[in-house]
């Protein structure tokens, strides 16, 4: 085995090993679009100018979940038409189980470019400017969790519900851009890009431990150390017991113009982020590439509220030796269980500020130029989430045709499907420039019919990806030689 | 190229518009039924209990030096002879013991009882004060009436202490009924729900000196009061109990949240260290009156065994045992047919052939009672 394969072998089989779900638009990362250096700086369209009008200049739409498909929620019955849900009595819980894996993530990411600015300075420089409006959010439902709703614990017994892995994270906020980047030799292009944040609203799951251990005796340990760090406008109201009495939204500072903007702002909860990345032409051919895209973090200080959760109860049953020594009746000794049950999960209530960080991209590409217009591209990214990171692999066949047409045609290994044909389209028409792209096309659909409407609905919802806007764009930075020779050979 | 691009682009438009349609949810033909039925078990009660933990030390349990356990039951003025209750005989003079009997109150708990209880040591105190100068020679006719059979006491006639004139006016003191002299053992294993006693008291008299004749002709008198001992060295032959009560399970008025048919199974897994050399079997049936019959029985797949003994009947350790109970959908189904439920509980002594084994009041048992409980959680 060469070195190369050896090396290819080993990048594919760590792809499939690792828990392929990414968030991403590996098809963009190829194609002649200003928007590709939001996945690596230090790409470049062929465009001189390009400006992204608020609202239009683009919108991307990710979801992910690894676990569910419509057709495992709702499985067609007996008779023919009839449609039964995964709860139905005649429905195997277990078929439904077996499609749960131990981390059940749910991802979303929406991301709205409010202004787009880009411009070639010089020879090889290029400025860019962005600023976006990001929702990100993603939820991770440990895989015990399902198996303790449907079949319960006792098929626990000498073991952990191991619920450490629940997470989950939601944030708004406001990204502002400024870029740069340039060739530093004639082979090497390195750009980067600072960003600044202002987070609007965000809630996370801080989850050192939570966990119940069930033991042979069917008695259960809980253990819990679990922060909610919310920002926003919301009020926790505790009772006298130190437990969460009401959430209240608070809309009060929604009725003066001032208010609102004060809280859509996000000026009190300031972050920063930075993109980085560099292309390397190895051959005449062959241009290799990589970048970390979205490492920062945002301080939440505006409108805290943490929810603190910390402590270890064993539940061993009712201790008999006070009935029977009739020191108590058993209502008393129940509802001293329940009391110190209540009591070891009091929650503290504070207001400390909290940093939450940005899940980031990893992208290693490589791309082989077969002819002057198309080549073909290998790109790895890897997205960390916390402690979880995941992957996709994909190879494309991207076709550039200087500034009027660039298409890419992929195929994605992510999020444990194998199957994932992504394509993009992007063509100029005078300064405007379109662009349409997915990671996953849903090639195949289910139609849901009810009383009033027809919906079509992917048939697989593991991957829904979708970029699309609008560009202004100006100039052409790579022209056509059209010197005729001065010699011709006839 | 680009027209072949294009058209490319296009497809895979159109691929994206339309697609292939893979199924066809018609959500009006949705069923609407829906439930989760999870196993749900957890530890409901436990316990480190000792013996005298449940039973505190009274008049009737008393726990002597050794721990050793052990029933009284007391009667008090079983005897009161005054000299003018015997007859005027100048050498033997006799009184009678007016038939009388002594109710133990056991008569509900008989009633419940079946099987072979063996107490291998118990014995009455006769505590007495005596100021008869002359012999009384005693002769009791005891019987002890269990629920089906009768069984004499066997005591041969015993005469009591005198006291020692003239430097003693009367003597207190006790005589022992017991295994050596009577058939008490098998008396008390009856058990006995009445003991029934009659008999004499005879006073022969004897030439005295002169110093000493007004005594004996004074105010003498003969009480008694009896105390009956039964340690608990015992051997138990399926000891059965046996109680109706009832049906506390049936859902008369309909209110009841919890549903008995809402269960497709409970059952109650029960871990236990016994340190009692008694081991035991429980048994709940649901009974209906009007026809007579047991409608479904739940019992434990395995008794709980009793502790190992060492040569004198004492637990020399403790034994592990677990069981369960378990309530199926049938048990659940005859719930509201039933009117009663009996509750059978079955007692043995250690070993294949019941042994000689002695109640201590440190033994203990550690026990874990867990429930497991399958509902039916219908959310349509």
């Amino acid at each position: 085995m060469t070195g190369k394969t050896k090396y290819i072998l080993i990048l594919i089989l760590a792809v499939i090993i690792a828990d392929a779900s990414a968030q991403n638009s590996q098809v963009l990362y190829f194609m002649n679009l200003p928007q590709n250096h939001l996945l690596n700086p230090a790409l470049r369209p062929s465009n001189k100018v390009y400006i992204g009008l608020p609202g239009m200049s683009g919108i991307n739409l990710n979801i992910n979940n690894n676990f569910v498909n419509f057709n495992d929620v709702f499985i067609k019955g007996q008779p023919k038409d009839s449609i039964i849900s995964f709860l139905h009595p005649d429905y195997n819980p277990d078929k439904f189980l077996a499609k749960i894996k131990d981390k059940n993530s749910l991802e979303q990411e929406t991301t709205v470019q409010l202004l787009g600015v880009g411009f070639s300075v010089g020879n090889d420089g290029y400025v860019f400017l962005d600023i976006n409006e990001r929702i990100q959010g993603n939820i991770v439902l440990p895989g015990d969790l399902f198996r303790l709703a449907l079949k319960g614990n006792e098929g626990f017994a000498g073991k952990k519900i191991d619920l450490s892995s629940l997470r989950g994270d939601i944030k708004y906020y406001h990204e502002f851009g400024v870029g740069f980047s340039r060739n530093f030799t004639d082979k090497l292009r390195i750009g980067i890009k600072g960003k600044l944040l202002f987070g609007i609203a965000a809630a996370s799951i801080d989850n050192k431990s939570l966990g119940i251990t069930v033991n042979d005796d069917y008695s259960h340990t809980l253990d819990a150390n679990l922060t909610v760090n919310m920002s926003g406008p919301v009020n926790v109201y505790m009772n006298s017991k130190h437990n969460v009495d009401s959430v209240v939204f608070d809309d009060s500072r929604f009725k003066t113009s001032a208010g609102a903007t004060d809280f859509f702002s996000g000026k009190k909860n300031i972050g920063l982020g930075l993109d980085i990345g560099a292309t390397f032409d190895l051959t005449d051919r062959i241009v290799l590439s990589a970048s970390v895209t979205d490492l920062g973090f945002i301080r939440w200080k505006n409108d805290v509220t943490n929810l603190k959760a910390y402590n270890q109860f064993k539940f061993s049953g009712l201790n008999m030796l006070d009935v029977i020594n009739g020191t108590k009746t058993i209502d008393e000794v129940g509802k001293d269980m329940l009391d110190s049950l209540k009591n070891a999960f009091n929650v503290s209530n504070t207001k400390a500020p909290f940093t939450t960080y940005l899940p980031f991209g990893i992208s290693l590409g490589g791309s082989y130029n077969v002819t002057k217009r198309f080549s073909v591209g290998l790109l790895s990214y890897s997205r960390i989430i916390g402690k979880q990171l995941r992957e996709a692999l994909t190879l494309s066949a991207n076709l550039n045709l200087g500034n009027a047409f660039s298409t890419s045609i992929s195929y994605t290994a992510e999020n444990h499907r194998y199957d994932n044909l992504g394509a993009g389209v992007a063509f100029r028409a005078g300064i405007i420039q379109f662009y349409l792209l997915s990671d996953r096309i849903p090639i195949m659909w289910n139609k849901i019919k009810d009383d009033k409407s027809n919906v079509m609905v992917p048939a697989n919802w593991n991957t829904i990806n979708l970029r699309l806007g609008m560009n202004l764009v100006f100039g052409n930075r790579i022209r056509e030689k059209n010197d005729k020779p001065m010699l011709l050979v006839e | 190229m680009i027209k072949r691009s294009l058209l490319f682009i296009l497809m895979i438009m159109g691929l994206l518009i339309t697609g292939c349609i893979k199924e066809t949810y018609n959500m009006r033909m949705l069923s609407k039924k829906a439930h989760i039925s999870p196993t749900l078990a957890i530890s409901a009660v436990k316990g480190d209990i000792s013996f005298s933990d449940v039973v505190k030390p009274s008049d009737t349990v008393v726990f002597d030096k050794d721990k050793l356990v052990i029933l009284v039951f007391k009667k008090d003025s079983v005897i009161d002879l005054k000299l003018s209750d015997f007859t005027k005989a100048t050498i033997q003079k006799t009184a009678t013991i007016d038939p009388n009997s002594y109710d133990l109150n056991l008569g509900d708990v008989m009633n419940h009882i079946s099987g072979t209880v063996k107490f291998f040591n118990p014995s009455i105190k006769f505590n007495y004060t005596n100021s008869f100068p002359d012999p009384v020679k005693i002769s009791l006719n005891v019987t002890a009436k269990g629920k089906n059979s009768t069984v004499p006491l066997n005591l041969s006639p015993f005469t009591l202490s005198k006291p020692n004139l003239p430097v003693q006016q009367e003597v207190t003191t006790t005589f022992i009924i017991d295994k050596s002299n009577s058939n008490l053992p098998d008396l008390i294993s009856l058990p006995p729900e009445t003991i029934n006693y009659s008999g004499t008291a005879v006073i022969t008299s004897t030439v005295k000196d002169k110093g000493i004749e007004n005594y004996a002709i004074g105010a003498n008198r003969l009480t008694g009061s009896l105390e009956i001992d039964v340690p608990m060295d015992l051997s138990l032959n399926n000891l059965q109990f046996k109680d109706t009560v009832n049906n506390f399970i049936k859902n008369n008025s309909g209110d009841n949240p919890l549903d008995p048919a809402d269960f497709q199974l409970l059952r109650i897994n029960v871990s236990a260290k016994n340190g009692f050399p008694l081991g035991a079997t429980l048994k709940m049936s649901l009974y209906d009156s009007s026809t007579k019959t047991e409608k479904s029985t739940v019992e434990a797949t395995k008794h709980l065994d009793p502790a190992p003994i060492d040569g004198n009947g004492k637990a020399s350790g403790v034994t592990e045992t677990t069981t369960s109970f378990e309530f199926t959908s049938v048990f659940f189904s005859n719930v509201n047919k039933a009117d009663k439920i009996i509750f059978t509980v079955i007692l043995n002594t250690t070993g294949t052939t019941p042994q000689e084994v002695k109640i201590y009041s440190d033994y203990r048992i550690n026990f874990n009672a867990a429930l497991v409980v399958k509902p039916d959680i219908n959310f349509k």
